[in-house]
């Protein structure tokens, strides 16, 4: 191999982590996150139903915020990931090398937010235990949430932001060698 | 301090050792009280990984564990340290940096707070100012350490 070749760069593994985490958000958002008991009546919640209650209540600042964190955030870093590994795998253009790193940076500091709604239902549960007239108990939803959350750092982590600065040529677009 | 505008070497390390010295009443402390038909509850970090933990939920906890209190109290022992062993803290700090949560944790204890509002009495406690306390000088004394290396680096 000369010097301005290169094998595709093994991006196995942030790619298996990520879709792996994109498995992860479908129980994550189907399955209930948490159920509340208050005084007879049970509520059982899922990440958007909740996100429409704080809506409802005219609480739309926080509904924004958890709106952000839970949906946004996870699908936005898997996106982005894609994108950045389908820019490593083809080689990066000169002039977006440096909003693709950027964008790297963007996706490695917002993924611990996702955690809020985790946070938020661990919080909830261990105060609100008051048997019959209020009980807040997490459901299985908020595992698989977890779960994807751990992923996406995991995936991100895996990419590693210095192959889109990789100067040479990919072997698979090498064009033909003359006779 | 005119050769160090941004604090100076010992910034982090004091940052950090506030950070871990509010850590101990955070721990020890309730965040809030709850009150329901005069039944009255705490609620605190700690009430937080017994609840999940009796809902058969304990690898949710020990997650919460980490992210939530482990890793930004090896965060902050890291920054005290980087005072006489930069290198060590740095290679600690980039490690461990990724999985320390405290600030996503308060945000989620101020939205659980707005919640439980519509639910219960709700008073805070003195344990949830010095969580936030602790965060807020984790975050500063992560970002001096920072600064301070990138100055050592360029200089």
């Amino acid at each position: 191999m000369n010097a301005t070749t290169r094998n595709a760069p093994d991006l196995s593994r942030p790619a298996a982590l990520a879709i792996a985490a994109a498995v992860m958000l479908i129980p994550a958002n189907l399955l209930p996150i948490l159920d509340t008991q208050m005084a007879g009546d049970a509520r059982v919640d899922t990440i958007w139903s909740g996100i429409v209650e704080l809506y409802e209540s005219g609480l739309w600042p926080l509904a924004l915020i958890v709106f952000a964190a839970s949906l946004i955030i996870p699908i936005f870093k898997l996106a982005g990931l894609a994108w950045l590994m389908r820019a490593a795998r083809r080689g990066a253009p000169e002039h977006k090398r440096r909003s693709l790193t950027r964008l790297y940076a963007t996706l490695d500091i917002i993924g611990r937010w996702s955690m809020l709604d985790v946070f938020l239902v661990a919080f909830l549960t261990g105060v609100v235990r008051f048997g019959a007239p209020a009980m807040v108990v997490p459901r299985s939803g908020i595992v698989a949430f977890a779960a994807a959350v751990v992923l996406t750092i995991l995936a991100t982590r895996a990419f590693n932001p210095r192959l889109l600065w990789d100067t040479t040529v990919p072997t698979e677009e090498q064009p033909p060698l003359s006779p | 301090m005119a050769s160090h505008p941004r604090g100076g070497p010992h910034t982090a390390p004091a940052l950090a050792l506030t950070g871990l010295l509010l850590a101990i009443p955070a721990a020890a402390l309730p965040f809030l009280t709850v009150d329901k038909f005069g039944n009255v509850r705490s609620g605190s970090f700690v009430s937080s990984l017994e609840g999940l933990r009796d809902y058969d939920m304990s690898l949710l906890a020990l997650w919460v564990l980490i992210c939530g209190a482990l890793t930004p109290l090896f965060l902050l022992a890291a920054l005290v340290i980087s005072r006489w062993q930069p290198e060590r803290a740095r290679q600690f700090g980039h490690a461990l940096a990724h999985w320390s949560m405290p600030e996503v944790y308060v945000l989620g204890v101020l939205v659980a707070l707005t919640r439980l509002g519509s639910i219960v009495d709700v008073e805070i406690n003195a344990g949830f100012w010095c969580y936030v306390g602790m965060s807020v000088a984790l975050l500063l004394a992560w970002r001096a350490f920072r600064l301070e290396n990138l100055d050592v680096r360029t200089a």
